[in-house]
């Protein structure tokens, strides 16, 4: 299983050199693309224009909040308003995302040509499309989009109108892409390793990718079953999770949970890849506990599989049930803790420098760490019961989400987006955008703590005038975060994607290692065309 | 340079394993499902 490919005879071929033969130009290079460069900035246009769709979908949520009672829309509407934003967010920009990140960056750094099945690897992209339309079209569908949260739970599920059978078969189909990219990702780093790479020598964001391929593989097709179920209930008569038949919604629950916990960590685990490649870089020394962080990342992929009923303390579990959860819940924060701290021990005493893919790192360690905190709490039964389905858990899962998963892709464009594109950024406009982005996303998402204390429930387009201040606060804060990511989209990507800006040297950054930096900037088309010769800690090409 | 046969089928096998993985996991838990209840 953990081949590599051998040595070629020739040594002498210069695997730098940019073969153009065969290039495909116009539309038929992004339709029929099968070179993992292109199809990774196909992902990741493709999720940041969801990421945009969901972002709109979530600030006409905070302007129906922004004063009690009801303004702009009736409740039905807001609540497909929550759901899509849910759905378009994990399935469409989050995950989407991080495929764009392991497509552009795991055969760089593991000194692999392409992915082991670049025409599959075209098939997982193009499948997204038609889901995505099927997915937003449920809008234009009598009845409107779904409406029962991005969990889907039966029996809400039973009853809504077609866009949750056109939601469902779009679920289908990102699944199965999601499926084939991880067997892809799984199989390319398997087996297509450069000689010396060993797996112990890997960047830690091809290991944490290991992992979460893994991950989706195991609990992807478990989504699909529950839903497929779901599916039968509403068309052919069975009675899976319907109670009027005699079936059990709350066994939903704990399928969907099944899935949708290491679903988290799918979200969030190369993100944790990404910042353990930047922080290194800018604290120029190598990682704190490298073997510790892998088998930290491991312990959470496993430990992910035995704590889904945390997310369902109120359905009426036994006491022993909810001790079991709370105690395996408790459990991930040390792996994750071993994680944080080794960042930590990586920057001490480190001879750091605050570019922006260090400014993203260090605020997404402060402030996923208050995520994870909140998590803990949200971990302990007693108090849970009291905060289930309130503003706390929604700050709680953004402050995992936004500030752990967004910002940790924004770390990585920053970090290497010089070799993606062949031009660095204006620090200034990421620092803008940095800063911006960290005081608005706590000015949105801090509030929705004392909210939630409080006793304001989640899911609601109406509250009662005690809940109004805070709720302002955090539609303002909403908005702001909103106009910094079109910021960075218009003086960032689009500078970056004409080619605006100084170009960048091979090796932008004075602290970075890895065989991704071996390469000119913009990473030419073909690299590693033949397997690179490695020196003895798998960071530099030598022959 | 493109991948020797020998890679291919390397390739292809592990892959064949992790799709079984994943089909087993879909079908098998709709299928216990059906037969043996949830």
């Amino acid at each position: 299983m953990s081949a590599v490919l051998p040595h070629p005879v020739d040594h002498g071929h210069d695997h730098e050199h940019d073969h153009a033969h065969g290039h495909p130009h116009g539309w038929r290079r992004w339709l029929f693309a099968t070179n993992h460069k292109d199809i990774g900035t196909m992902y990741l246009l493709f999720a940041f224009t969801m990421f945009l769709v969901g972002g709109t979908l979530a600030l006409l949520i905070r302007l129906e909040l922004f004063q009690p009672g009801l303004q702009y829309f009736n409740p039905e509407l807001f609540n497909q308003f929550t759901t899509m934003h849910g759905l378009i967010m994990v399935f469409g920009a989050i995950m989407p995302a991080f495929v764009g990140f392991a497509n552009w960056m795991i055969p760089l750094q593991i000194g692999a040509a392409d992915m082991a099945f670049a025409r599959m690897n075209n098939l997982s992209f193009w499948l997204l499309i038609p889901a995505a339309i099927m997915l937003a079209s449920g809008f234009f569908l009598p009845g409107g989009a779904p409406a029962a949260g991005w969990t889907l739970y039966a029996p809400l599920t039973l009853q809504m109108g077609a866009s949750m059978d056109s939601s469902i078969f779009a679920l289908h189909i990102m699944g199965a892409s999601s499926i084939m990219g991880s067997i892809n990702i799984i199989v390319t780093i398997l087996n297509m390793r450069a000689p010396g790479m060993t797996l112990m020598k890997m960047p830690m964001f091809v290991w944490t990718w290991l992992i979460t391929a893994y991950l989706l593989i195991a609990v992807m097709p478990v989504l699909a079953g529950a839903i497929t179920m779901t599916l039968t209930d509403r068309h052919f008569h069975t009675s899976f999770f319907s109670p009027a038949g005699g079936g059990d919604p709350v066994m939903y629950q704990h399928v969907f949970w099944f899935f949708g916990h290491p679903e988290v960590y799918i979200m969030i685990l190369p993100a944790f890849g990404i910042i353990s490649q930047v922080v290194p870089a800018f604290a120029r020394k190598r990682l704190f506990g490298y073997t510790s962080m892998v088998y930290a990342t491991s312990s959470i992929a496993i430990l992910s599989f035995i704590v889904w009923a945390h997310h369902m303390y109120t359905t009426g579990m036994p006491v022993t049930g909810q001790l079991f959860f709370m105690y395996a819940t408790m459990l991930i924060s040390v792996p994750t803790g071993v994680k944080v701290f080794n960042w930590l021990a990586t920057m001490w005493r480190g001879s750091m420098t605050f570019e922006a893919p260090m400014l993203w790192a260090v605020g997404f360690i402060f402030v996923f760490t208050m995520g994870g905190f909140t998590g803990l709490i949200c971990s302990m039964a007693p108090i849970d019961i009291q905060l289930q389905d309130t503003y706390y858990v929604v700050a709680h899962f953004h402050y995992v989400l936004v500030a752990g998963s967004l910002f940790g892709m924004f770390s990585g464009y920053y970090y290497w987006a010089p070799k993606w594109t062949g031009v660095m950024y204006s620090e200034t406009r990421g620092k803008i955008h940095f800063w911006s982005s960290l005081i608005f996303f706590n000015v949105t998402f801090f509030p929705m703590h004392f909210l939630g204390l409080a006793g304001m429930p989640r899911r609601v387009a109406d509250y009662p005038m005690q809940f109004a201040d805070f709720n302002a606060v955090a539609s303002i804060g909403g908005l702001c975060f909103g106009l910094s990511q079109v910021y960075f989209l218009l003086f960032v990507v689009v500078p970056a994607m004409r080619g605006k800006g100084e170009p960048a040297p091979q090796r932008p950054w004075e602290g970075a290692e890895g065989l991704e930096w071996e390469v000119p900037s913009p990473a030419p088309w073909h690299t590693y065309e033949t397997p690179p010769k490695l020196d003895r800690t798998a960071t530099k090409v030598i022959g | 340079m493109a991948l020797t046969s020998e890679q291919r089928r390397k390739n292809l096998r592990l892959a064949v394993a992790l799709f079984s993985v994943a089909l087993v996991f879909a079908l098998g838990f709709v299928a216990k499902a059906l037969l043996f209840g949830l």
